[in-house]
C-alpha cells in the first residue's frame, strides 16, 4: 500500500525541495501551498501517513488547518509534524514540532518514523 | 431710560449670577457689586465696596502695575479685554474672561469703568483635559505604530529570512545525498556552514530586538540539571575543536531554568574561551553551589587578557565592531556576550568578567536556582 506525505508549505522553493527530497528517498508526496488547498487535497489522497505543516502561511494558516483537520473524524489520528520558524507557537496537539531550517537527515528520520517507503 | 426702566435694569444686573458685573470709579475702586461677582469672587458687597480692583489679581501681577495699565488701555481704546488668572477671596485662583469698558457722562467725562468677568476655570480645565487626552491618544497611537513595526520586523527576521535559508539547507543536503564528488562536497560544506552562520546571526538579531525593543527575552523554566547542560556543551565543543582541551567540574545541580537558553549562554562562554584562550592550556568550567541557593559557574581560559579598555563595555551589543577587523576568532555580529548577559539577567542571575595577564580570563555566572524572571 502506498503511503503519502502531505506537505503544506507556502514557500514554493522549500515546498518543491522537500517534495524532491522525499520522492528521491522513496516516499509518495502531495503538496499544498496553504491550509485550504491541503484540506481540498486530502480526500484525493488514499493513505495519508503524515502531514508536514508550516504555520505562517497566507490564506488558511497552519493553526486553522490543524483545528479543521482534527475536527474531521477520518483524519483525527493522522500525525501532524509542524515545521516552522515559530516553534513556540505550535498548536499544543501537534505530533512533533521541528524548527526551520531543518537538516534533510532529520526530516527523513521523522518521515520514516511514520511512513512506509 | 425712564426711572422704572433704570430700576429694572439695576435689578437685572444685580441678579445676574453667571457674570460678575460691577463698576469701578475712575481710580479703579469698586463702587457696585452684583450677585455674580459675589458668587465668582467670593466677596460680599460690604467687604469689597471701596477696595481697589487690584485685589482680584495675583499679588505678583498686581505689583507690576498691570491694573492701572488696563484702565489706561480701556480709556484709550474704548475697551480692554483679556483672559487671565485672578484670585478669589479665599485665595484660590480662577481663569477669568475680563472686559473693562470706560463709562462717560453726557459731556464725555470719565465717570468710572464697567467690569464684566466670567469664570472660565472649568472650561479651561476641560480644554486642558481634552488637550491632554489628545496628547495621550497621539502617544498611544505612536506606541501602537512602533509595536506593529516591531512585530513586523520580528516576523520578517524570524520567518521571512529563515525560510529561504531552509530552502538553501534542504537543497545542499539533497545535493550532498546525491554526489560523491569531493569538490562538490567541499563546496556544499562551505555553503552549509555559511547558512548555519546566517541562521545563528538571525537568531541573535531576533534576541537583540526582543531584548531591546520588545518585552525582553522570554525564558521558559523547567527543572534542569546544570550538569547535563554543561556536559552536552563540552562534548559538542570537544568534538568540534579536537585540538582544545576542556576540563569540566560540575556535580548534579537542579534548578528552575530554561535549558535551551542556558545551553546558548554556556556554548557562547565556553566557545569564546576556546577561541580566545591559549590552546596549550585547558579551558576550565567549574560549577559550585553558593550560599543562598545559587550556583556559581566559572569559565576560565589562560592566554592573552581582554584589553582593559574593552572590559567595561564587553557586554554591550555589537562590541566586535569596535575591535580589530574581522578574524576567525571574532566571526559573528558581536552579540553573543550581550545576549548571554541578557539571558542570565532574565534568569535573575549575574555575569561578570575578570581578566589579567597573570590570571587569565574568567567569566563568572551566578545563577539562582529559583530566581524571579527579569525582563
Amino acid at each position: 500500500m502506498t503511503h503519502t506525505v502531505l506537505v503544506v508549505e507556502d514557500e514554493e522553493d522549500l515546498r518543491e525541495l522537500i517534495r524532491e527530497a522525499l520522492e528521491l528517498n522513496g516516499f509518495s508526496v502531495v503538496t499544498a501551498p496553504d491550509g485550504r488547498e491541503a484540506l481540498d487535497a486530502l480526500p484525493r489522497i488514499k493513505n495519508v501517513c503524515l502531514v508536514l505543516l508550516d504555520l505562517l502561511m497566507p490564506g488558511m494558516n497552519g493553526w486553522d488547518f490543524f483545528d479543521e483537520l482534527r475536527r474531521r473524524p477520518e483524519y483525527g489520528s493522522v500525525p501532524v509534524v509542524v515545521h516552522t520558524s515559530v516553534t513556540n507557537r505550535a498548536p499544543p496537539g501537534a505530533t512533533r514540532v521541528l524548527q526551520k531550517p531543518l537538516p534533510l537527515a532529520q526530516l527523513l528520520s521523522v518521515v520514516r518514523e511514520f511512513c512506509a517507503q | 431710560m425712564s426711572d422704572a426702566g433704570e430700576a429694572l435694569f439695576r435689578i437685572l444686573v444685580q441678579s445676574v449670577a453667571n457674570y460678575a458685573i460691577f463698576a469701578l470709579d475712575p481710580t479703579g475702586h469698586v463702587v457696585t457689586w452684583n450677585a455674580g461677582a459675589e458668587r465668582i469672587k467670593g466677596y460680599e458687597a460690604h467687604e469689597i465696596l471701596g477696595k481697589h480692583f487690584s485685589i482680584f489679581y495675583p499679588p505678583d501681577v498686581a505689583a507690576t502695575g498691570k491694573c492701572d495699565d488696563e484702565l489706561v488701555i480701556a480709556q484709550r481704546e474704548g475697551r480692554f479685554e483679556e483672559e487671565g488668572w485672578r484670585v478669589r477671596k479665599n485665595g484660590t485662583r480662577l481663569w477669568a474672561s475680563v472686559t473693562i469698558t470706560p463709562l462717560r457722562n453726557e459731556g464725555g467725562d470719565l465717570i468710572g469703568f464697567a467690569k464684566v468677568t466670567r469664570d472660565l476655570t472649568e472650561r479651561r480645565a476641560a480644554e486642558a483635559t481634552v488637550r491632554q487626552l489628545a496628547v495621550e491618544r497621539a502617544a498611544l497611537a505612536e506606541k501602537e505604530r512602533l509595536q506593529q513595526f516591531q512585530e513586523r520586523f520580528l516576523a520578517i527576521l524570524g520567518h521571512d529570512l529563515r525560510n529561504p535559508l531552509a530552502s538553501i539547507d534542504m537543497g545542499t543536503d539533497l545535493v550532498r545525498q546525491r554526489t560523491t564528488d569531493p569538490v562538490t562536497l567541499r563546496v556544499l560544506d562551505r555553503m552549509s556552514a555559511s547558512s548555519r552562520r546566517m541562521t545563528r546571526m538571525i537568531g541573535q538579531i531576533l534576541d537583540l530586538t526582543r531584548g531591546r525593543l520588545g518585552g525582553g527575552l522570554e525564558i521558559k523554566r523547567e527543572p534542569v540539571d546544570l550538569r547535563d547542560v554543561l556536559v552536552a556543551i563540552v562534548d559538542e565543543l570537544r568534538a568540534a575543536r579536537p585540538r582544545s582541551t576542556i576540563e569540566l567540574e560540575c556535580e548534579s545541580t537542579v534548578g528552575q531554568w530554561d535549558r535551551d537558553r542556558l545551553e546558548q549562554v554556556f556554548s557562547n562562554l565556553v566557545g569564546n574561551a576556546i577561541a580566545h584562550g591559549d590552546e596549550t592550556i585547558p579551558v576550565r568550567v567549574v560549577a559550585r553551589a553558593e550560599a543562598g541557593d545559587s550556583v556559581r559557574i566559572d569559565v576560565h581560559n589562560a592566554g592573552e587578557p581582554i584589553p582593559e579598555t574593552v572590559l567595561p563595555t564587553i557586554f554591550d551589543p555589537f562590541r566586535r565592531g569596535d575591535r580589530e577587523s574581522r578574524t576567525a576568532k571574532t566571526e559573528g555580529l558581536g552579540l553573543g556576550l550581550y545576549i548571554s548577559h541578557e539571558l542570565i539577567r532574565a534568569h535573575g542571575g549575574t555575569i561578570e568578567v575578570a581578566s589579567t595577564a597573570d590570571a587569565g580570563t574568567t567569566f563568572r555566572v551566578t545563577l539562582p536556582r529559583n530566581g524571579e524572571d527579569r525582563t
